[in-house]
């Protein structure tokens, strides 16, 4: 496994920590793109969009459109892995 | 001369006397009366003006101590203001205002980035160390 694939869990445990920092509204997948830059990590659209389908098909996060724009919400299951209580391959989260 | 004849000279000049002591009279009353008003006026006149000398007087003395005691408003606004001018103003805390505001935007910015960077970090030295343990 070569670092950029070994980059995808933290980007992911990111993506869920930024949802989690989110209103009930959750947050856009281009905010979420400009929030996951903002920490160093590379992202393109399409991967940030990517992840959030990944955790999205694992129950972590609920997906919705508003207009053109998806929107993420983070669900208990993303909050247990972002609070520790629940591992699970594919997500990882690093020392803030 | 009979005696009915220097009864009538003494009622006639019993009764000229008369008259002419009540015109008398009546000239001395109207004489003392006129002099008496025209004196009385000329001393109301001159009560009126001493009073009003005195009131005039009082005005003065208070608008001198006035003029005095604007004097020294005067006086100490223009220290004040010589003072003030050394101090700083709005304006001037401002410009050290929009300063720190900078320096906070730069300090938050730098704050930002080193978090980053420490997250990257993370990365890297957990892949090398998942890569020389596995």
């Amino acid at each position: 496994m070569n670092i950029t694939e070994d980059q995808t869990k933290y980007r992911r445990g990111r993506i869920l920590r930024i949802l989690k920092e989110s209103n009930d509204s959750g947050a856009s997948a281009p905010m979420v793109r400009t929030l996951v830059r903002s920490w160093g990590y590379k992202a393109d659209a399409d991967t940030v969009a990517i992840d959030l389908a990944w955790l999205s098909r694992h129950g972590f996060a609920k997906l919705r459109q508003v207009g053109d724009i998806d929107f993420a919400t983070i669900t208990q299951s993303g909050r247990d892995i972002v609070s520790g209580d629940l591992d699970v391959p594919g997500v990882a989260l690093l020392e803030d | 001369m009979d005696w009915e004849t220097a009864r009538n000279i003494v009622t006639v000049v019993t009764g000229a006397s008369a008259v002419i002591a009540t015109s008398v009279s009546v000239a001395v009353y109207r004489r003392s009366r006129t002099a008496d008003l025209t004196g009385r006026i000329e001393s109301g006149d001159r009560a009126i003006r001493k009073h009003t000398d005195k009131v005039v007087s009082e005005m003065k003395d208070r608008q001198e101590r006035f003029d005095g005691r604007l004097a020294d408003i005067e006086d100490g606004i223009a220290r004040i203001e010589a003072e003030q001018k050394h101090h700083l103003t709005a304006r001037d805390l401002g410009h050290i205002h929009e300063k720190i505001n900078r320096v906070a935007e730069d300090v938050s910015a730098g704050r930002a980035e080193s978090k980053a960077l420490n997250e990257q970090l993370q990365v890297v030295l957990r892949h090398l160390m998942q890569k020389q343990g596995g």
